[in-house]
């Protein structure tokens, strides 16, 4: 299979003929580590949102493994595509090992109870993501860098599968801005984690961002986005060019590839003359 | 993913880092907290037919040998106090399920279950029952009940359909705002026929808005008690999406749940046993965001184990507060809203300064 | 609940606006049967006083009464003015009265008239003595002292007579009550030992069972009903039809254990003479008593 989750001219219009997202064509093939790049407003929140079955777009279509997400059910959809938010702020005073749980939802019937299977795979994730000391803590006390990684070992429960389901080797996680609550040594741990899974669990992720510097150190492949189009594609090293910058960004911009780690560095160095793309 | 682990035992310990360690099956937690709070609902229900303002004489009032008709202890206990017990405990256990089913939707820990509405237009049409129609009777039942019935209904469906007007699902936000407004708009609507009611009336309505348990029989209780009952299968039914409502629209559907149905079914449950409460015995306050809170502060944020613990203390809190309404001040009744607002009340002001 | 919240300060200005116009308020102007002539043009808001400006003769100089008055007939076709709650000024004011009769309790009312320089009778709702003082009190006001000293004799005398019937019989336990819940025993509210509900009841040769409470209104749970044990429950009520009354008497059957109910002593009476404290009181006692001391009568 080549080809997991895809869109295929995903518009999405709101209230009043504006369209937040136009022409979306993607491909995301299994264990693939892509990144939506863009400046804010640029549509990829809804877009993840898309991608994840959350919202129905206007037109167009999204598929999982060439099956259409809307007419898979929720729940089959939840077993394999999970959503990471941009902030987790539940409105009462869970503890982390309940808001890890709650990513067993659709893996159990309407009254069924965790059983221990469930909760050794909450463990399991909450260790993956080096959250396990944190479990009986109120996740309203964790620091934001904490709080993303216990929302990411609820995402890999989600994913897990259960004890009588089929074991999926394609899970997919969806990442919506993980980085903006985040300090300098937060993003690096992320980035660490989010490597590791896709490497050691074949994890296909795509994220969302406007940091430059985030999607260059983590994902393999870029979708430029702007004004809710997609603007270039293509391999990190590639798609982050200074052209692209400028078009993304208005920025001009020097692009340098440090060549030892492979680390590819963005040097901002002034607002662009003009922008590359007109809003629509 | 990695294969699990050799299953463990039927209760799996956490390790934490101090050594301790604590068991966190949910079966077993579920079970503590029906016990528990089952305990404290079974000993109001049991001890409170026998409080009251006059002294009663138990053997006498069970002798099976003495015509009911001639046995007033019997009368006292089955006919003064045995209908308001029972109309207590579910009107506790109703008001505080929707309490907690409601601020679970609303994501908002200070929502009562008369926030959306419910009791500005019950009361409207209660008032309108209680100055207009006091003489007219529904099959020999006063209309008041059935009108109050009405008028939650009716109220809440204003709101649903004023929330439902946004393209995408069940903005809560709109929910909120809808109920205030609401609550405002029909309170003065209340103010204006008060205005036209005379003085006995008004003061019916009054004793009324404050809540009063003063059931009478048991065919109000009877009349009601299939809408508790629908409320009580939806609650169970969404108890576990409740917590993943908890964390946002957004993440609950991407965890797979159904979150316009599961809100539509919070709604329409926390609707109905308002509804039929506030029939049975008025808007009686407090009861809806106190006892919510204790439960929480006892057994945690799961809503599995809150529910359950809310609808037990809930009919507990009640059953003890209509002792008091109808002992405190004897012969004399206090509207029972009002023991529950002074025992609520500060208690919840305290609640407020010492958490954190 | 914000009204619950408004209550405290809304209790304190109402306190603080009482105290003023208590202060303030122009007090009863007596008229001086000899110097003044007797007025003319009288607008009463209170059925018990229109009542009893007509049983004294005054009823030609009633030029317009309250919402509520329906007797003597002839009040029918005479205006409207509103009531307690709702006293319409203007157009009392455009009647021009030369006296007006309020209760003492429509303080605002009473200031404004004041101040537009027309007499008014301050009418105090109380038992029975305070009616006698209130006929007295209306009698020198609306200029007929002579009749309302008669009227109060006759009443009187008429009291004394039923006292004279039901002399030395057994006095029942009664439970009275004037309002409740149609169609249940929901919202019972009965007199207590103070009023001229209560004054009525034990002038008919009646023990009312909450004597010991001294106020007007209780209400009563079913809990004390029981415990009272009455031996007679009576129901007042302004205007009810044949089969209503018939209904709400058997609604009493839920307590079977109660000696009203053994015995069948539960009556429902109809009739605004029962709840208007006027001149009809000796109706209303006499109505009692037959209900209460059938034999003697």
């Amino acid at each position: 299979m080549t080809t997991l989750l895809a869109a295929a001219g995903v518009a999405v219009e709101v209230a009043g003929g504006r369209r937040i997202l136009d022409g979306i064509d993607l491909a995301v093939p299994p264990r693939a580590l892509v990144g939506l790049l863009g400046p804010n407003g640029a549509g990829k929140t809804t877009l993840i949102r898309v991608l994840g079955g959350v919202l129905a777009p206007t037109s167009g279509r999204v598929t999982l493994t060439s099956r259409d997400l809307g007419s898979l059910g929720r729940e089959v959809i939840a077993r394999q595509i999970a959503l990471v938010p941009q902030e987790t702020h539940p409105a009462f005073d869970y503890t982390v090992l309940e808001v890890a749980l709650m990513g067993r939802y659709p893996h159990l019937g309407a009254f069924q109870i965790e059983g221990p299977g469930d909760l050794a795979i909450v463990h399991q994730a909450l260790a993956a993501t080096r959250t396990e000391s944190l479990a009986t803590r109120a996740f309203a006390t964790l620091s934001g860098g904490e709080k993303q990684r216990v929302a990411i070992a609820s995402a890999l429960a989600q994913l897990a599968p259960g004890p009588e389901a089929q074991a999926s080797p394609h899970s997919i996680l969806l990442l919506d801005e993980p980085t903006s609550a985040l300090d300098l040594r937060a993003q690096v741990e992320l980035l660490g984690l989010l490597t590791d899974l896709n490497r050691d669990l074949g994890v296909t992720i795509v994220v969302s961002t406007h940091d430059l510097h985030f999607a260059a150190g983590l994902c393999r492949e870029l979708v430029l986005l702007k004004h809710g189009r997609i603007l270039d594609r293509g391999p990190t090293g590639d798609a982050l060019s200074s052209a692209n910058v400028r078009r993304l960004y208005d920025v001009d911009a020097d692009v340098m590839r440090h060549d030892a780690s492979g680390q590819v560095t963005v040097i901002p160095f002034g607002i662009a003359d003009r922008s590359g793309d007109r809003a629509p | 993913m990695k294969p699990a682990p050799a299953a463990p035992a039927a209760s799996l310990e956490v390790a934490l880092a101090d050594g301790d360690t604590r068991h966190v099956s949910l079966g077993r937690r579920l079970a503590r907290v029906v016990v528990g709070f089952g305990a404290a609902a079974l000993l109001a229900l049991v001890l409170a037919p026998l409080a009251g303002s006059t002294r009663v004489d138990l053997l006498r009032a069970l002798d099976p040998t003495i015509p009911f008709a001639a046995n007033v202890d019997a009368q006292i206990l089955f006919v003064a106090r045995l209908p308001r017990t029972l109309a207590a405990a579910l009107v506790g256990s109703a008001l505080a399920a929707s309490g907690v089913v409601l601020q679970a939707l609303l994501r908002n820990p200070l929502a009562t279950p008369f926030t959306l509405g419910i009791a500005a237009g019950s009361s409207l049409a209660a008032m309108l029952a209680l100055t207009f129609g006091s003489a007219l009777t529904l099959g020999g039942l006063s209309l008041v009940p059935f009108a109050s019935f009405v008028g939650s209904i009716g109220a809440v469906s204003i709101v649903y359909g004023l929330a439902r007007a946004r393209r995408y699902g069940l903005s809560t936000d709109v929910l909120l705002l809808a109920g205030v407004t609401l609550n405002a708009f029909f309170s003065a609507l209340v103010l204006l026929v008060q205005y036209f009611a005379d003085a006995a009336e008004t003061l019916r309505t009054v004793r009324w808005l404050m809540g009063t348990l003063d059931v009478a029989s048991y065919v109000p209780i009877l009349t009601a008690l299939p809408f508790f009952l629908a409320a009580a299968a939806l609650f169970a039914w969404i108890a576990r999406p409740l917590n993943l409502l908890a964390l946002g629209p957004d993440a609950a559907a991407a965890r797979g749940v159904d979150v316009l149905g599961a809100q539509r079914v919070a709604f329409l449950s926390a609707s109905l046993a308002t509804g039929a409460a506030v029939s049975l015995a008025g808007p009686v306050g407090f009861v809806g965001i106190i006892v919510p809170h204790l439960v929480r502060i006892v057994v945690g944020a799961d809503h599995r184990l809150v529910l359950p613990g809310a609808a037990l203390l809930g009919a507990a809190f009640l059953t003890v507060c209509d002792v008091g309404a109808r002992t405190l001040f004897a012969p004399m009744e206090l509207p029972v809203g009002i023991i529950t607002a002074v025992t609520g009340g500060p208690f919840f002001l305290w609640l407020l300064v010492t958490r954190r | 609940m914000s009204r619950r919240a408004a209550a405290i300060p809304a209790v304190l200005l109402l306190a603080v606006c009482w105290t003023w116009t208590a202060l303030f308020a122009a007090p009863n102007r007596i008229r001086d049967q000899g110097a003044d002539p007797p007025p003319a043009r009288i607008v009463s808001v209170v059925p018990a006083a229109t009542e009893i400006l007509f049983a004294i003769g005054a009823g030609p100089q009633v030029i317009a009464v309250s919402s509520y008055d329906h007797f003597p007939p002839e009040v029918e076709r005479l205006p409207r003015v509103g009531a307690l709650v709702d006293p319409d000024l203007e157009r009392i004011l455009a009647l021009e009265p030369d006296l007006v009769v309020a209760y003492a309790t429509q303080r605002e009312l009473v200031e404004q008239l004041t101040r537009a320089s027309v007499d008014t009778y301050r009418y105090a709702h109380g038992d029975l003595d305070d009616i006698w003082s209130t006929i007295r009190g209306l009698g020198r006001a609306a200029g007929r002292l002579p009749q309302a000293a008669r009227l109060v004799a006759s009443i009187e005398a008429r009291l004394d007579t039923i006292d004279r019937r039901i002399a030395g019989r057994q006095r029942p336990r009664v439970l009275l009550v004037f309002g409740r819940d149609a169609g249940s025993l929901r919202g019972v509210y009965a007199s207590g030992g103070y009023g001229f509900l209560h004054d009525m009841l034990e002038r008919a040769g009646g023990r009312n069972v909450f004597a010991r409470i001294d106020s007007e209104r209780v209400q009563v749970t079913l809990e004390e009903i029981l415990a009272a044990s009455p031996d007679v429950i009576i129901e007042l009520r302004a205007n009810l039809s044949a089969d209503a009354v018939e209904a709400e008497e058997e609604v009493w059957g839920a307590l079977p254990g109660l000696p009203a109910v053994r015995t069948g002593r539960v009556g429902v009476l109809t009739g605004e003479e029962l709840v208007v404290p006027g001149p009809r009181v000796a109706d209303a006692v006499d109505r009692l008593a037959r209900v209460l001391h059938p034999g003697a009568f």
